[in-house]
């Protein structure tokens, strides 16, 4: 920034351009960040399809399908995704603690719980973990009995291992 | 009757070459931010499948005889980069979308011409107005997939770049033609008229008496044909919900209140519309800043720094008008006071024209006309600074300091925006077979299923999602 006239009140053009200036440069330097691997102030990509799931993400969900991770596999899962409790887990049981109707409706869609043995882990999970809104979705199309809290006990063993 | 003062008429200098290169950073960080954004489901898709039928002009021709809307050349510009794409819709619709903000950028420049260290210590504030801006957030937040609203900004702005030059015959031309696509593309187009006149009003003689009477001629023509001939006639108050008070009113509850006499309720739409500009309150006509402080205490939100953006912004312009009222009365109009002058032209007129419904980005004409006119206002404030009185000296650093930082969050929050509204778009790509059923859309012809899965493999995987940004700051700006 050129000075226009010696005296201290050029300080006045300073405090006009600097801080827009620093939220320029905060931008690009964010964008090279990036651009260069590290999202600043992001907990980071989920590192495999169940990750997405517990998150919630759709599109994430929906771009590890189609590059072939398979949506019934055992994960390791971040303690901070669901629970410490809950650290390994496949993509269809982690998308219950979404608690998002709409993924476990993606999955569906995508084939992943055409097996009715399937089908039915998801929707006593989904019971023990009491989300309604999957239980009805998945009930549309008739369900057995489940024994309450077996299945979650069943993955929260599983973690613990 | 012109007369350019010293500060905008003397040649490039260092000073101008440091604002185009701010401006060209300024679009860096911006067209990361679009580049991040996939053409969207709703409002694009569906267009894209129809724009895709036909040829070019019987689509154009069809667009004549529609119903409340007149916008033939919208679609035809959609089809012309339909056409270009193939099926490789991302790089064309969202580097048009980038390639529009950098023509902004530059039209934004060349109009307020910095010259000497004011005005290139104003420029950020500028260029922070500009994007920062709430009416700017839906030119690129999002895409139909060619943001309409963004076409007539630049036209708003190259109509100002051509009235502001030297008298040429070329720029007649160039006027027509740009009221005729302007006016053609969507009905805020017809704010370029008011651009011409109003600069022509302020002495500006870029173009001549008879091409601002052909304008004239122009306009009248539009509503004749408009009204007269193909009787598109103007959308009503079924057409949308539309902020009135602390909530948004569905199109049955404005029936209901205002059936009768619509009258209260388009004085409302224009008051807030100006209102929205010079305060940055209302938002698309609900008081949101009062009701976060009166309903739930929020003092602090990213619509109030808003608020005070606009209102220490509008203060300097109002603080301009009346250094220069001796001149403004004898119009003896220089450059500056011309971008001012036409500021208010546009505002107004963009007000009348929001009668039926307000929203934010309806407004953004005005919006780009306030950046200009603050960049010109806030360099005048700043020569003034610098040969004040220490007391005058320290009061304007005061008011110069409070209104940079509100334009600077307010530039940093539009950033946050576009990621947001990029998380947002790829979930409705990841969900869009579900949408489509709960809308009862059926994807018909091979053509638009194949259109719809060559954009969800775009949003998806070819462009994949990046992390979102987490932490109470971030979700603080994404409540904007």
């Amino acid at each position: 920034m050129p000075a226009a006239g010696g005296s201290g009140r050029t300080v006045v053009l300073w405090l006009a351009a600097l801080p827009p200036v620093l939220a320029t440069a905060g931008v690009v330097l964010f964008s090279l960040s990036e651009l260069g691997g590290r999202t600043l102030f992001s907990g980071g990509e989920p590192a495999n399809v169940a990750e997405a799931a517990g998150l919630g993400r759709g599109a994430e969900v929906l771009r590890m399908l189609r590059a072939g991770q398979d949506p019934h596999v055992v994960l390791p899962i971040h303690p901070e995704i669901i629970s410490s409790t809950v650290t390994r887990a496949s993509a269809v049981e982690a998308a219950v603690w979404s608690r998002k109707a709409q993924l476990v409706a993606l999955l569906d869609r995508e084939g992943a719980l055409a097996d009715p043995e399937q089908r039915q882990h998801v929707l006593c999970l989904a019971r023990d973990v009491g989300v309604d809104e999957i239980v009805a979705y998945l009930t549309r199309t008739g369900s057995a009995s489940c024994e309450e809290g077996r299945t979650l006990a069943a993955v929260r063993a599983r973690s613990a291992r | 009757m012109i007369s350019a003062s010293p500060s905008v008429a003397s040649p490039r200098d260092r000073s101008t070459r440091l604002s185009y290169l701010y401006g060209a950073l300024v679009l860096t960080g911006v067209g990361y931010f679009l580049l991040d954004l996939p053409v969207q489901v709703t409002d694009s898709y569906g267009n894209m499948a129809q724009a895709e039928q036909g040829t070019l002009w019987d689509l154009t021709y069809r667009q004549f005889f529609q119903q409340a809307y007149l916008r033939p050349l919208l679609w035809g510009h959609i089809r012309v980069l339909l056409d270009l794409a193939g099926s490789s819709y991302f790089w064309i619709f969202r580097g048009w979308h980038v390639a529009q903000v950098a023509l902004l950028i530059a039209l934004f420049l060349s109009i307020v011409r910095p010259r000497g260290a004011a005005a290139a210590a104003a420029v950020p504030v500028g260029l922070g107005a500009l994007i920062g801006m709430h009416t700017f957030a839906g030119t690129i937040r999002e895409a139909f997939p060619v943001n309409t609203f963004m076409t007539i900004l630049l036209c708003c702005y190259g109509a100002m770049a051509i009235a502001l030059g030297p008298p040429r015959w070329w720029r007649d031309v160039a006027a027509f033609l740009l009221f005729v696509f302007a006016a053609l593309t969507v009905e805020s187009g017809l704010l370029v008229w008011v651009v011409f006149v109003a600069a022509w009003m302020a002495g500006a003689r870029g173009v001549s008496r008879s091409g601002v009477a052909a304008q004239c001629v122009l306009l009248a023509a539009y509503f004749y044909l408009r009204f007269a001939v193909l009787h598109v006639g103007a959308p009503g108050l079924e057409e949308r919900s539309s902020g009135y008070g602390f909530s948004l009113q569905d199109p049955s509850d404005l029936i209901a209140s205002f059936g009768g006499n619509p009258l209260p309720f388009y004085a409302y739409n224009v008051l807030s519309s100006v209102l929205t500009i010079l305060f940055g309150e209302p938002r698309a006509g609900v008081w949101v800043t009062v009701r976060d402080a009166m309903m739930r205490q929020e003092y602090v939100t990213p619509r109030s720094v808003l608020v005070l953006a606009c209102t220490l912004g509008s203060l300097v312009i109002l603080n301009y008008v009346w250094r220069r009222r001796r001149e403004w009365l004898a119009r003896r109009f220089d450059r500056g006071d011309q971008i001012v002058f036409v500021f208010f032209g546009v505002t107004a007129a963009n007000a009348v024209i929001s009668y039926p419904y307000t929203k934010d980005v309806i407004m953004s004409p005005a919006g780009i006309f306030f950046a200009a006119a603050l960049t010109v206002a806030l360099r005048e404030l700043l020569e003034n600074a610098l040969t004040a009185t220490a007391p005058r000296a320290a009061l304007a650093g005061v008011l110069v300091t409070g209104l940079s930082v509100a334009w600077a969050v307010a530039f940093a929050t539009a950033h946050f925006g576009l990621r947001y509204a990029a998380v947002q778009t790829r979930a409705e790509w990841a969900y869009v077979d579900a949408w489509l059923e709960r809308e009862h859309l059926v994807v018909s012809g091979p053509a638009a299923v194949e259109m719809k899965r060559r954009l969800q493999d775009e949003a998806i995987r070819l462009h994949p999602m990046r992390p979102p940004l987490r932490g109470d700051w971030i979700e603080w700006m994404e409540a904007n």
